[in-house]
């Protein structure tokens, strides 16, 4: 080669580094996929880890009758490795290349220690019996008593009363009203002289005794 | 013979906490207070049952009214009538008095809680029985007339109330039937 062409192309070597190193570097994304793509394998495995501590709290602590204290439940030592398995699938990679992942924070809400009250049954928070639901009380007021006059029915009153009935009153015609009350009235009916008193029984059985007499017809 | 002067109170409890009424007595029934046209309404629904309703009233009446006679054979007309109207008037039913037209006896039911057909037979029934098994005898009663306050029945044997109803139904008047009756053999 000649001192003109080995000039020659050492100029072109130049050039083509100079419009290399010229030309616009392309963002790689990949540059924060990778620690990302570190991270996720940690958290998923985090969410299947949860069912593995084989203690749930009592349905009802409530309504259980005082039982002597359980021994603490201690769970099985957890291998760093056990909780972290690593995804088959691998990290998903875009079309593009872009190897970023999507984490999602929801999985992030589970109890990280065995200590937290949701799993902690070594002393069980005492809770309060449930109280039977009360009846509704709807008190009625209070009885009322109604008592009738103390005076006896006013039966005699009417006896004063001239006669009321469309019956043709005959001569002999005799009242018994309830025992009549003190009036001048009746005074001076006692003082006539009357016959002697006829208990009703008496009176009743001579009543008995009638017969009609049906009138002749011509 | 006479009132007892140690008669019962009347009295009338509303026991509203248990919604119950009753008389205040050691034993008494529970009542109910309803209409009293209901009563009549009632005995012109149940014709075949009048009897049977007044007799079932006959035994808590007399007993009411003997409790309050000293001597029920002997007691006066206005005894009888004082206990019988106390006994009435404890049950709402009104008052109670006697009548004599010659020697025929009348019961009185003054106010009585309705005065309708109906409640004419059963009126007749009920004050006759009432009689009978305070006094001891067999007397039948008969309607003779009445109007909104007032309801006269005879008190007769059964076979003259028989003859009576019969009369009635004819539209004989109460006035010629009362000239009717007299003692001796009927023609």
């Amino acid at each position: 080669m000649s001192h003109t062409d080995a000039r020659a192309r050492l100029e072109a070597l130049l050039q083509r580094v100079v419009s290399r190193k010229d030309a616009p570097r392309v963002p790689r994304a990949t540059a924060t996929a990778a620690p990302r793509a570190a991270v996720e394998p940690a958290l998923r495995p985090a969410t299947r880890t949860a069912p593995l501590v084989a203690v749930e709290p009592q349905p009802e602590p409530a309504r259980l009758a005082p039982e002597p204290a359980r021994p603490a439940v201690e769970p099985d030592p957890i291998a760093p490795e056990d909780l972290f398995e690593p995804d088959p699938a691998g990290p998903e990679i875009s079309e593009d290349g872009d190897e970023s992942v999507e984490i999602s924070t929801s999985s992030l809400d589970l109890p990280t220690s065995l200590d937290d009250d949701l799993y902690d049954l070594r002393e069980p928070a005492p809770v309060a019996p449930v109280a039977e639901p009360a009846p509704l009380v709807f008190d009625p007021p209070t009885p009322v008593f109604i008592e009738e006059p103390a005076a006896l029915p006013d039966i005699a009153t009417p006896v004063a009363a001239p006669l009321t009935s469309p019956l043709a009153e005959p001569a002999d015609t005799q009242r018994y009203d309830a025992r009549p009350l003190p009036e001048p009235q009746r005074a001076r009916v006692v003082a006539m002289p009357v016959a002697a008193p006829t208990p009703l029984r008496d009176l009743v059985r001579r009543s008995m005794e009638l017969r009609l007499r049906r009138p002749h017809r011509p | 013979m006479g009132l007892r002067t140690n008669a019962p109170t009347p009295t009338l409890v509303l026991d509203l906490p248990r919604g119950r009424i009753n008389t205040g007595a050691a034993h008494s029934e529970r009542l109910v207070a309803l209409p009293a046209a209901w009563v009549g309404e009632l005995l012109e629904c149940l014709p075949d049952g009048l009897d049977a309703f007044a007799d079932r009233l006959v035994g808590p009446i007399v007993a009411d009214a003997a409790e309050a006679l000293d001597d029920v054979p002997g007691s006066l007309p206005e005894d009888v009538a004082w206990a019988l109207s106390l006994a009435f008037a404890r049950r709402g039913f009104g008052l109670v008095s006697f009548e004599r037209w010659g020697d025929a006896m009348l019961f009185i039911w003054r106010s009585p809680p309705a005065t309708g057909p109906g409640f004419r037979e059963f009126a007749a029934r009920l004050s006759s029985r009432v009689v009978a098994e305070l006094l001891g005898l067999r007397v039948r009663g008969a309607v003779l007339n009445g109007d909104g306050a007032t309801l006269r029945v005879l008190l007769a044997s059964p076979e003259t109330c028989q003859e009576v109803r019969s009369l009635t139904v004819e539209g004989v008047s109460p006035e010629a039937i009362l000239e009717m009756l007299t003692t001796g053999d009927a023609t």
